[in-house]
């Protein structure tokens, strides 16, 4: 799941029933349950984004520094990320949630397909912390 | 300019399915099961928002065609087990229409623990809660229907997984013209549809208790700010004397809600809640709750047309809004392949020195998404 792997595929992989990995992440992301150790590949770069362990993801994610969105599925999102991380005090588990938004702030493109293309001339503006 | 999709007679919409036409179909259920077999999808509900304005028909039906998709749509009914897993299983690149009948199981598990499904915000997921003639509350159940083996369900959602081209990206808003009023920041303790005790302003106290004593408007919902989405949960019915209230969707714990401000006149501030221009609305529909308290019947509502709703749904389940779906055109070099990062396409690209550093977002998106691209300074909660 660091690594943007999605249920059916780890499902598959370890011949798990899909509805047990999704309670087992439920309880992961209500800071019911603990992962043990880190997987090596948290820290990857993705490109153009601050690593994994950049405290600005902390930052993001516990409030502390806010930005105005415009897509309403971010803004769900993020309020989603919020709330657990609110509740989760496993670094493991943190660490899960930083690279959710990661992945979806810049997804990973390691799959082939048709929206893999380089990144467009972005609009850069600022955010500030509040 | 949404000329498309429109409330039709059956012999009509007979003719769009005939013609191999992908669809999708509000109508009461007499008149959906005169509807031939073919690639459509469907829900009962016989009240519509319509060029005209608000309307009760129970003889034609509200067609949304789907069109422009890549590849042909998949259609199929979804169970309470299946349910979970309908952002994972749609496209990468296009978006979901999901229906579900009111009351249902499906209904239960998609409001309680849609959040939590796997891609979820991550792939746009659009539809609405099938619903009934209100005068048929007491006999009618609320169905759904799915076109290619005209099977009716009350118990499962039916579902079109729509993929798109790549020059072609789907986004999700909503129009909810109420804003969380100055009354008590309202928080619970627990997720539910039905609730008690709560704290007001970090007071522990009752939300049907407050209700009551403070005179509150109970068509007003509960508002609850998602970074900046105002998210509304209706309130059904309330017990002063067992202190419980009832709700269309559940709240969630840990949110901060507040009763909406009242709003003067339902019309006028509707018209001004709704999106300026909006280049190629591919779906629609609104909150019966609005049809009824904004007196929308025979009052226009733009270009923005379809079935009022039971429920809503634009990715979670909003209560008293208006959820639309656009389809842009941006070129495909820019394109990424999530929808949430085609919608926002967030790019942090330069850090400053400093405790108070400034994070520097820019779009990885381009000119097509015009002036949803701003991205200011600003604490989202």
């Amino acid at each position: 799941m660091h690594d943007g792997i999605g249920f059916g595929t780890i499902c598959d992989l370890l011949d798990l029933p899909v509805a047990e990995l999704w309670k087992f992440k439920h309880r992961l992301e209500n800071g019911k349950a603990v992962l043990a150790a880190p997987p090596a590949s948290r820290n990857e770069p993705l490109p153009g984004l601050p690593a994994a362990d950049d405290p600005l993801w902390e930052s993001l994610l516990d409030g502390s520094l806010g930005i105005e969105m415009h897509a309403l599925g971010l803004k769900l999102l993020l309020t989603k990320l919020r709330e657990q991380w609110a509740v989760i005090g496993d670094p493991e588990v943190r660490a899960l949630k930083v690279q959710e938004l990661r992945r979806c702030i810049d997804p990973p493109r390691k799959k082939p397909g048709p929206r893999t293309g380089p990144i467009a001339p972005a609009r850069h503006l600022r955010a500030e912390r509040p | 300019m949404n000329r498309q999709q429109t409330l039709m007679p059956l012999p009509l919409a007979a003719e769009m399915i005939a013609a191999g036409q992908v669809l999708c179909i509000a109508g009461d259920e007499a008149a959906l099961r005169q509807l031939p077999r073919g690639q459509w999808i469907g829900g009962t509900i016989p009240y519509f928002m319509t060029g005209d304005g608000g309307q009760v028909s129970r003889d034609q039906v509200f067609v949304t065609p789907v069109t422009g998709f890549a590849e042909p749509p998949r259609l199929r009914l979804r169970d309470r087990a299946a349910l979970p897993g309908i952002c994972r299983d749609a496209p990468e690149s296009g978006y979901s229409i999901v229906i579900i009948p009111a009351f249902s199981d499906c209904h239960v598990e998609f409001a309680q623990h849609a959040p939590d499904y796997e891609e979820m915000y991550l792939k746009p997921l659009v539809g609405w809660i099938a619903g009934v003639h209100l005068d048929d509350l007491a006999q009618a159940k609320p169905r759904v229907v799915l076109g290619p083996t005209g099977d009716f369900a009350d118990d499962c959602a039916v579902a079109m997984d729509v993929p798109l081209p790549p020059e072609r990206f789907a986004q999700i808003d909503i129009v909810n013209l109420f804003h969380p009023g100055h009354g008590p920041a309202i928080v619970f303790p627990a997720s539910g549809f039905t609730v008690g005790a709560c704290s007001l302003d970090d007071q522990p106290g009752n939300l049907a208790e407050y209700l009551a004593s403070a005179g509150i408007d109970t068509r007003l919902p509960l508002v609850a700010d998602y970074c900046g989405a105002l998210v509304n949960v209706s309130i059904k019915a309330v017990d002063r004397a067992s202190g419980r209230v009832e709700l269309y969707a559940p709240v969630f714990p840990g949110l901060e809600y507040r009763i909406a401000a009242p709003v003067d006149d339902y019309v006028a501030s509707f018209h001004q809640a709704l999106p300026g221009q909006t280049p190629e609305i591919a779906f629609s529909c609104n909150c019966i709750l609005n049809y009824l308290h904004s007196g929308l019947h025979g009052k226009q509502t733009g270009d923005l047309v379809g079935p009022f709703t039971f429920g809503e749904i634009g990715y979670q389940l909003p209560n008293q809004t208006l959820v639309y779906l656009d389809r842009q055109l941006g070129s495909q070099q820019g394109r990424r392949r999530r929808p949430v990062a085609q919608e926002e396409s967030m790019h942090l690209d330069a850090i400053g020195p400093g405790s108070a550093r400034g994070l520097h977002i820019g779009r990885a998106a381009d000119a097509a998404y015009g002036d949803k691209a701003q991205i200011a300074g600003a604490d989202c909660r």
